[in-house]
């Protein structure tokens, strides 16, 4: 009997993936097989749409841009009209995170081909709750025609339930589950040809350790005190987020509000009105002919942060003319 | 190459040109079964009572003639090459079953030993295995891509697929 071999240590280094160092073991299965493959599926002008699902703040759109970077790798030296650029730059810009479809849009038309495009937050957009809306008609038809742009694209989403029918069975290519800070799992998604039933295969493991860990350690941009001035990406990505945030925010402010508005009941209104008649401003809301002006009432009440209807401003001028007959007339 | 030139093209031009146009058999030999057989024949061998190195050579040698030659590498190559021995073989005549003495061969000008190349199978049949894992016929190794977050410096050496890799 021969003698038995000692185990080979597995050979394990770090090499140069399109400007990246990532770490290459081919006895233990470690290469940039997604990466790879989505190079391979641009290159070839297959449509290639990528989900990032998983928890609220474990990091889905950090994970989705850091692929993108990943994918589209890192410039040359290169000189043109006399400007000299530096190697080493990321090829995938801030430009190509969109939050809203306009953003969408207009990137989608800008962009060369083959280049990837991040859209943070889909389901303002996608989701299935504004599935009847035009915009999100038009953000589907998009969807299934871009392949012609030939534009990977990144959902993170924090379920593919949340997306529309027709995207997330359909217009879907790649799942990546994140269960873990930077660790994500990634699975084919294949629509059966005879039913409605998605296939998912699962393919590997990725892990991706924070970007740029050797320029700043901290793990997230939230709270910073330098994340103003600070070139990072994700943090160029965090205040691009956040004038957006605050947008939505106000807007938020705004439907609430009418929201508010149209809950109050018509008696509450005619007494807002009434109370406001009573002030030395109250011809404001006489017409010419001495009745109830409905448009210098919706504009009071909108003045006031309560936005109603035209069908209703004109049943409240009813109620009012007719209980108060006294304060109108010529 | 012009679609004038096609016609006159040769077979294998042509192949080249088009190599899906290649003979499918869509019924195949169960060849994970058949290799499944020749590994259990060697176990069989090996923990047979009656040990016999013949029988394992048998075992080990039918399962390597099972590989096509496509499979085979280098390193598979190399690892045979390791597994060579040469094992004397006693060639002392016999009278009445007890070997000659060693003065009766000198003095006759006899051979007492003789050299064979052989294998050492055991060492075989583990090549074939590592052959096998090689291929990824034996385990699935989990897929994982790692990327440490940090630009080359442009000292890594450039990761370069391979063509099968990536056509997924």
């Amino acid at each position: 009997m021969s003698q038995i071999q000692k185990s080979a240590k597995p050979k394990i280094q770090i090499m140069n993936f399109n400007g990246w160092q990532t770490v290459i073991s081919k006895s233990l299965g470690i290469r940039p097989f997604f990466s790879q493959m989505i190079r391979y599926r641009v290159a070839n002008k297959l449509c290639t749409n990528i989900v990032i699902t998983g928890e609220p703040g474990i990091g889905k759109s950090y994970m989705a841009i850091d692929i993108a970077r990943t994918i589209e790798g890192l410039t040359n030296k290169v000189v043109t009209d006399g400007k000299e650029y530096p190697a080493g730059l990321d090829k995938f810009t801030v430009d190509q995170i969109v939050f809203r479809h306009s953003q969408y849009m207009e990137i989608i038309i800008k962009l060369k081909m083959g280049r990837g495009i991040v859209f943070d937050e889909p389901s303002y957009s996608l989701g299935k709750r504004d599935w009847f809306n035009e915009v999100q008609k038009v953000l589907v038809h998009t969807l299934e025609s871009q392949r012609f742009l030939v534009h990977p694209l990144y959902l993170p989403i924090i379920n593919m339930a949340l997306l529309d029918k027709t995207i997330r069975q359909y217009l879907i290519q790649f799942q990546i589950h994140v269960v873990g800070r930077g660790h994500g799992i990634v699975y084919r998604l294949k629509p059966s040809q005879s039913s409605e039933k998605v296939y998912r295969y699962q393919m590997g493991h990725l892990y991706f350790r924070m970007f740029d860990n050797n320029r700043c350690k901290k793990d997230t941009c939230l709270g910073c005190k330098h994340l103003d001035p600070c070139p990072i990406f994700r943090a160029q990505y965090e205040r691009k987020k956040r004038v957006i945030q605050m947008e939505r925010y106000e807007q938020a402010k705004e439907q609430a509000s009418q929201k508010e508005s149209l809950d109050l009941t018509d008696q509450q209104i005619e007494t807002i009105i009434l109370d406001a008649m009573q002030t030395p401003n109250a011809m404001e809301f006489k017409t010419e002919k001495g009745m109830l002006d409905v448009t210098a009432l919706r504009l009071y009440l909108r003045d006031q942060g309560m936005s109603i209807s035209s069908w209703k401003a004109y049943g409240i001028k009813r109620n009012i003319e007719k209980l108060h007959p006294g304060l109108f007339g010529q | 190459m012009s679609s004038e030139n096609l016609i006159g093209a040769d077979v294998e031009e042509l192949i080249g040109m088009f190599p899906e146009a290649k003979l499918t058999m869509r019924d195949r030999l169960p060849i994970s079964l058949i290799l499944t057989s020749a590994i259990l024949t060697i176990q069989k061998s090996i923990l047979n009572i009656d040990y016999s190195e013949e029988e394992l050579r048998e075992a080990v040698m039918g399962f390597v003639a099972m590989l096509p030659d496509e499979l085979k590498d280098d390193e598979f190559n190399n690892e045979l090459d390791a597994a060579k021995l040469r094992r004397p073989v006693n060639t002392r005549p016999e009278f009445c079953g007890v070997a000659a003495s060693d003065e009766y061969c000198q003095r006759n000008s006899i051979d007492t030993v003789r050299y064979v190349d052989t294998f050492d199978y055991f060492k075989v049949f583990h090549a074939c295995f590592n052959l096998l894992h090689r291929r990824h016929m034996l385990m699935k190794s989990e897929e994982k891509e790692i990327a440490t977050g940090v630009k080359a410096r442009g000292e890594e050496p450039a990761y370069e697929p391979d063509t099968e890799e990536c056509e997924t």
